[in-house]
């Protein structure tokens, strides 16, 4: 059995090798929370980086990683936030840190086109790193949610190495932890350059 | 980081209203407090300082109607209250407030700070008030833990706003349903 896995490990390998192509992309992420996130920040975040490497296992199949950072961040109007035993009234300022740290594989449908429509799923982590400030005191709270992130986009080839990519993500962070005990998710809209080697 | 977003711009942005409790504690078996007469500001050259008058007066009234409405009577420290109630305002230091308690209770009683709360949360400008047990027989010392603290921060600083002082004071007691005697 661990023959046939490290066998199929190095077929998988030559064959990245032999197509020796890879993806790799640098996009500005606008992020949109959804659901629990959504209750604690409502504002459309334009605070965003996402990392996204594909190695070419054959012309349609791209496999690799995404690491990303969103945070989001609103104002509230002065209110009571309650935790544990203690409450907070004042003037909130609630910072919402999203680090995805995901595996993931994206199936391209037209390769050899300009025009390079694509999708993929991807399964990892997000680290959530909550602040809520009020005044001189800060509630912080954490959370490692396993996460899946779908995702579709294009990419359109702009020349020979370098392309444009426009993607959207819907990164789903499930319960985690006791800190933080509901989900952490939010759509990204990524815009960027692709450098397809 | 220059993009990371921005937090509070003015001053007034920063007012907070800050209540902690003991979970354990029944508030609903008692009914009835003391609170010294005066509220003290600072300690100079081991006397205490006190809060005008003119404020003073609105201040312990707006708490008095708080605990009122919670349905406490306010008696005399002779007659055996449930709960010793002690505001404060912090001008300048910190770390007075005890003090400003056991002088008040002739320095053989005082209470001590809770597990789950740190003197660093006072600020300058801060309008504490702590409610305490006030028998002592069936704890292991005289001293008895803070069982509530309220604290309206950047409120006695410079210029006494009342009106944002006894708010503050209102919503300490609004956001500890808790208190309520049965």
């Amino acid at each position: 059995m661990k023959k046939i896995f490290i066998i199929s490990a190095i077929c998988l390998f030559a064959v990245g090798a032999l197509s020796a192509q890879s993806k790799t992309s640098l996009t500005y992420s606008f992020g949109f929370t959804t659901g629990d996130l959504h209750d604690y920040i409502g504002k459309v975040s334009f605070r965003g980086i996402t990392f996204d490497y594909r190695k070419m296992v054959n012309p349609n199949i791209g496999v690799g990683f995404t690491l990303g950072w969103n945070v989001f961040y609103e104002a509230k109007a002065y209110g009571t936030y309650t935790f544990e035993n203690t409450s907070l009234t004042g003037k909130h300022y609630r910072y919402s840190n999203h680090f995805p740290m995901i595996a993931a594989a994206t199936y391209y449908l037209k390769p050899e086109d300009d025009i390079n429509p694509f999708f993929g799923m991807g399964v990892g982590t997000i680290y959530t790193l909550r602040n809520t400030d009020v005044n001189l005191y800060t509630f912080e709270q954490d959370a490692w949610n396993f996460a899946l992130v779908p995702e579709a986009g294009i990419i359109y080839r702009a020349g020979d190495a370098a392309s444009i990519t426009v993607s959207a993500k819907y990164n789903q962070g499930f319960k985690a932890g006791n800190e933080l005990s509901t989900s952490q998710s939010f759509v990204s809209l990524n815009v960027g350059f692709a450098f397809i080697k | 980081m220059g993009c990371y977003p921005k937090g509070p711009e003015y001053v007034e942005d920063l007012d907070v209203v800050y209540t902690t409790h003991d979970p354990g504690y029944d508030f609903g078996s008692k009914g009835s407090y003391a609170r010294p007469d005066q509220i003290v500001v600072d300690i100079k050259d081991g006397a205490p300082v006190y809060m005008k008058d003119a404020f003073a007066v609105p201040i312990l009234a707006a708490i008095d109607a708080n605990m009122a409405e919670l349905g406490y009577d306010l008696v005399d420290i002779e007659d055996d209250p449930d709960l010793i109630l002690t505001p404060a305002g912090i001008t300048s230091t910190t770390y007075f407030y005890s003090y400003w308690y056991d002088w008040w209770y002739g320095g053989y009683w005082g209470w001590y700070y809770p597990p789950y709360y740190t003197i660093s949360s006072y600020t300058t400008g801060s309008m504490i008030m702590v409610i305490a047990q006030a028998d002592t027989s069936d704890l292991p010392s005289d001293q008895a833990p803070a069982v509530w603290i309220g604290v309206g921060n950047g409120l006695v600083s410079g210029a006494y706003d009342l009106s944002r002082i006894t708010k503050a004071i209102d919503q300490a007691f609004a956001q500890s349903p808790y208190l309520k005697t049965n």
